[in-house]
């Protein structure tokens, strides 16, 4: 603990700052109030110390902190800032101190460069707010991360950047769009940011690693430590993120992915994207949580329409029919989006966001000539401005109206077997052939046969001509 | 002097023999045949005479009658010309009678002498029954898979009157490639154990080749275990055309009376001998939409010459944008399919020709053929409507499958694993035909509707399962006989012997679904 220990004099600063960040109940709010503009260092010794600077500081968060994590959004927004009585306050500052005395013990017990060695022998490297290498962009962010610690590389966000997010259960539709998506872009260049959970990020990042010519590399944000692979069928995809781009986490090596997480690793997504596109989202998904953050970070928002009997494109279509985010039909819309945002803050590209002339789209209407026209105007500034609004009109409609139809369908869903469930999910919201529909279970026609008869006397699909269809 | 040689003529597929009989007696010179010649038989005078006289022969002035007989038949075509000169030398003493004993004689003969070759070589070749066969000179090979009489040739006139003179050894006939050579071979075996690659040193296309189509797979299996006929539907480019390709090379190998039919229909057609035939596979004719009702069917006034579906007989009738044909003759096809002849009826003449050919149809799901299964195109419900119309119902009701084939994207062509080559499937076709066999019938597609309940019984999940279908009106009597057939023949490729199971009638089901698409809405 003195300075008189010479192994400790020559950690560097950030060595603390990931100490601290590895306490018990340490959350990345917590971390940033205790560190707000401090030497780690210093932190640490007062930490040791017993400080009662520190107690106000932490008192300051004062309202419903997740003391038992949630994933509320709005763990981003309420409780930023004392609010309520006297009592209140006294509440926060009595768990403030108990936080801190459970520090104490914790820190004197555990020394700082055992873990910072272990960092780097882990092949971990972390980047902390201020330092050169730390994503400026990230800066946008609200609660802006005090530490990133990152597996890879991270020099790919000095290029253009696109987010790719969307719902966990996917439907085959928006898979194939999402690996389309990522291959396209990172064929010409454009590094695919997504979140490598299961579904749509996780295609995303396949689609990018499968591009063949001067493929770009891929940036995964995960939710929990960097070295802690969920869900753990990706595990190969994992280390090729690794291996070929980076992954990057707020959550300290060896964090659980424990579900308060993930809503703020989705403001890091959202920071770090130049643009965003949302293939498919449920109207209350995780992807609409890294919608709402874009907003507030001011990236622009695309959205791939789908079915309007989806589920999974609910979300998606909600937003476009708001007006807040516009549509991409192929590529070429995210690269006329992402080609604007590039030439605003002077981001070097080398695609061309032009349609090709072997890819030529015709207009519909003369009058809009060019992607951006094809766009609603947006809604008037005073009802963008106000926060939560797109929060607010997204949890209304989803509340309104009892979805008996969709209580029934769970109902007969529940009475499939895997089989047929697997087949349900190979049936799009659109006109399915029973061909595509083997090809993506990978079962024999016979038992997809018998399974959709199964799935007709359900009224969990019908027939649409020769083809299928989800009810 | 009188003398009669022996020949036949050509109707139908069938030969027709013919004694023609020459007389020559004194007389104003003269030249008559009779015996209801045709104008093509009775021109037979001015080329027997040219022919004669170029060979060096002398042509009698004297009066000369040439009867046909029997002289009630008709008689076409140019084959008795050879018949006519020999009889005319043998009767005018240029050629001792003895000589040309117990040998017939086929072939046209040209101004110069050289003998032509006529059509129907081998039928007429089978019908003529003697010992001995003249044939022109390439009538050679089909004149010995008929393994009857001995085959002899030459290349004209004068050369065959030095062999039947004795003054000159019989021409040997060329050495022919493929099957040919093996066929001159003498003692050989005409039909031998070669395969068609082994003829013709081409591989028949491979059903490996066709990716991602696990519904038109199994179909051309189905319909190749099964005699099933099948109608795809799809845009183009989807792939149609490719499986249909691919049926030959899974059909089970013909036997040899089946190989003789076809071979006989060719010759009969006036066509060389399909080479991939004489090893056993089957035939694949694919003729375009503009054919005619005589051309499909046979017909025409010479001698009754068959159509494609006899000439598809044994194999496969292949009809691409079947939409395209003539309503008049699609629906010709109705009573060949059922019955597995066609029954020619001239005023002169019937014949019954062989017609037991798979029939697979491909047409474009709309007259744009952009639409399909899985997206709309522009044309209007009318022009759908009138689209389908193209195929009457009679005629659809006969395709026990119906599929749909759509164009797959690039995601289903690329990264899959080979698909299983024809090889694997033919075995599978051979074994589900065998327990056809094993049930006394030819074909599962051709079990008879009083026998269904006995040899294509249902398991209790099946029967619910089309029993369900039946009552939401979802699937028709006679459609649930087809179902129970397609399922009988599902459950053989399994080598299953007992009750079709539930996942065969859905399987059935699925393998007729682009009915759905076209009858009404639901009636399968």
């Amino acid at each position: 603990m003195s300075d008189a220990d010479p192994t400790r004099a020559e950690l560097p600063d950030v060595a603390y700052a990931v100490a601290l960040a590895a306490l018990r109940d340490m959350t990345p709010a917590r971390l940033r109030v205790l560190l707000d503009g401090c030497s780690a260092r210093e932190v640490h010794e007062q930490l040791v110390g017993g400080s009662a600077a520190l107690v106000e500081r932490l008192a300051r968060l004062g309202g419903p902190l997740p003391a038992a994590p949630s994933d509320e959004p709005l763990d981003m927004e309420v409780g930023w800032g004392v609010s309520g009585s006297l009592g209140a306050m006294e509440r926060a500052r009595a768990r403030a101190k108990e936080w801190l005395r459970a520090w104490r013990l914790e820190v004197s017990r555990s020394s700082v460069a055992p873990r910072w060695a272990a960092l780097s022998a882990g092949g971990i490297g972390v980047v902390r707010r201020g330092e050169a290498a730390y994503p400026c962009r990230l800066g946008r962010a609200q609660q802006t991360p005090e530490l990133l610690y990152v597996r890879g590389r991270l020099d790919q966000l000095a290029g253009p950047c696109v987010g790719i997010v969307g719902t966990r259960r996917a439907t085959h539709y928006g898979l194939e769009v999402a690996a389309e998506l990522g291959r396209e872009l990172s064929e010409r260049g454009v590094a695919v940011i997504s979140g490598l959970a299961r579904g749509i990020d996780a295609a995303a990042h396949r689609g990018a690693l499968a591009a063949t010519s001067r493929p770009s590399l891929p940036l995964a944000v995960v939710g929990g430590g960097v070295d802690v692979v969920y869900p753990r069928e990706n595990l190969r995809l994992w280390d090729e993120v690794v291996a070929r781009g980076g992954v990057v986490s707020e959550a300290p090596p060896g964090a659980p992915p424990e579900s308060w997480r993930f809503p703020l690793r989705n403001r890091i997504i959202a920071a770090l994207s130049q643009v965003l596109v949302v293939v498919e989202s449920s109207r209350q998904g995780g992807a609409i949580h890294t919608v709402l953050a874009a907003d507030t970070c001011g990236v622009p928002v695309l959205a791939v329409p789908g079915s309007v009997r989806s589920p999974q494109s609910e979300g998606t279509n909600a937003i476009i029919q708001e007006g807040g985010a516009g549509v991409v039909l192929d590529v070429y819309d995210v690269l006329a989006e992402l080609s604007m945002v590039c030439e605003h803050d002077g981001t070097l590209t080398s695609f061309s966001p032009a349609r090709t002339a072997t890819d030529p789209r015709r207009p519909v209407s003369r009058s809009w000539r060019h992607g951006r026209d094809r766009r609603p105007p947006p809604p008037p500034q005073a009802e963008l401005g106000a926060p939560g609004h797109r929060a607010a009109r997204l949890t209304a409609a989803a509340s309104g109206g009892a979805p008996e139809r969709s209580a029934v369908l769970d109902r007969s869903i529940a009475l499939c077997n895997p089989t047929e469930r697997a087949v349900l999910e190979a049936v799009d919201y659109t006109a399915t052939l029973v061909d595509l529909v083997c090809v993506r279970t990978k079962l024999d026609l016979g038992v997809v046969a018998l399974a959709i008869d199964r799935l007709e006397e359900l009224g969990l699909i019908r027939g649409d001509g020769a083809a299928w269809i989800r009810a | 002097m009188i003398a009669a040689v022996p020949s036949a003529t050509l109707l139908g597929v069938e030969g027709r023999k013919i004694l023609v009989e020459v007389h020559v007696s004194n007389g104003l010179p003269g030249f008559t045949i009779v015996g209801l010649p045709d104008a093509a038989c009775r021109e037979a005078r001015d080329r027997v005479r040219a022919a004669l006289l170029s060979s060096g022969l002398p042509w009698p002035t004297r009066r000369v009658t040439v009867n046909l007989a029997p002289s009630g038949v008709r008689k076409a075509g140019a084959g008795l010309d050879l018949a006519i000169a020999v009889g005319l030398l043998v009767a005018s003493g240029e050629i001792e009678a003895a000589a040309v004993a117990g040998c017939a004689f086929v072939g046209e003969l040209g101004l110069d002498g050289t003998l032509r070759s006529v059509p129907g070589v081998l039928p007429v070749v089978a019908a003529v029954a003697t010992e001995a066969v003249v044939v022109p000179w390439s009538g050679v090979h089909e004149a010995r898979l008929v393994g009857g009489p001995v085959v002899r040739t030459a290349r004209s006139l004068r050369e065959l009157v030095e062999a039947i003179r004795g003054r000159a050894p019989w021409p040997q006939p060329p050495e022919a490639s493929g099957r040919g050579r093996r066929l001159l071979r003498p003692g050989a075996d005409p039909l031998g154990s070669e395969t068609a690659a082994d003829l013709t040193g081409e591989r028949a296309p491979d059903l490996a080749e066709v990716r991602g189509q696990v519904v038109g797979r199994r179909a051309v299996e189905v319909a190749a275990a099964g005699g099933h006929h099948l109608l795809m539907s799809g845009p183009p480019g989807s792939g149609k055309t490719m499986l249909a390709h691919r049926l030959p090379g899974i059909l089970p190998p013909l036997d040899r009376a089946a190989v003789l039919e076809t071979c006989r229909v060719h010759s009969s057609a006036g066509l060389p001998l399909p080479e991939r035939t004489l090893g056993g596979e089957a035939p694949f004719r694919a003729p375009h939409h503009s054919v005619s009702a005589v051309a499909l069917l046979g017909g025409g006034t010479a001698y009754l010459r068959p159509g494609e579906i006899s000439l598809a007989s044994n194999g496969v009738l292949f009809l691409d944008e079947m939409a395209e044909f003539p309503t008049a003759v699609l629906d010709a096809l109705r009573q060949p399919l059922e019955e597995g002849v066609v029954r020619i009826a001239r005023a002169r003449a019937t014949v019954t020709l062989p017609a037991r050919f798979l029939l697979v149809g491909a047409m474009n799901p709309c007259p744009c053929g952009q639409g399909g299964a899985c997206q709309s195109c522009g044309c209007s419900q009318a022009q759908l409507d009138r689209y389908a119309r193209r195929l009457s119902g009679p005629l659809l009701d006969r395709f026990d499958l119906h599929i749909a084939v759509e164009r797959l994207g690039t995601n289903d062509l690329f990264g899959h694993e080979a698909a299983e080559s024809s090889a694997v499937v033919a075995a599978r076709v051979a074994a589900a035909r065998a327990m056809a066999h094993a049930r006394g019938v030819t074909c599962n597609a051709a079990i008879p509707a009083h026998r269904l309940d006995e040899l294509a019984r249902l398991d209790p999940r099946a029967t619910a399962l089309l029993r369900r279908r039946v009552n939401q009106s979802t699937l028709s009597a006679r459609g649930l006989d087809r179902v129970r057939r397609v399922a009988r023949t599902l459950a053989d490729l399994q080598q299953v012997e007992g009750p079709v199971s539930a996942e065969s009638a859905a399987t059935a089901l699925e393998l007729r679904a682009g009915r759905r698409a076209f009858v009404g809405r639901w009636v399968a």
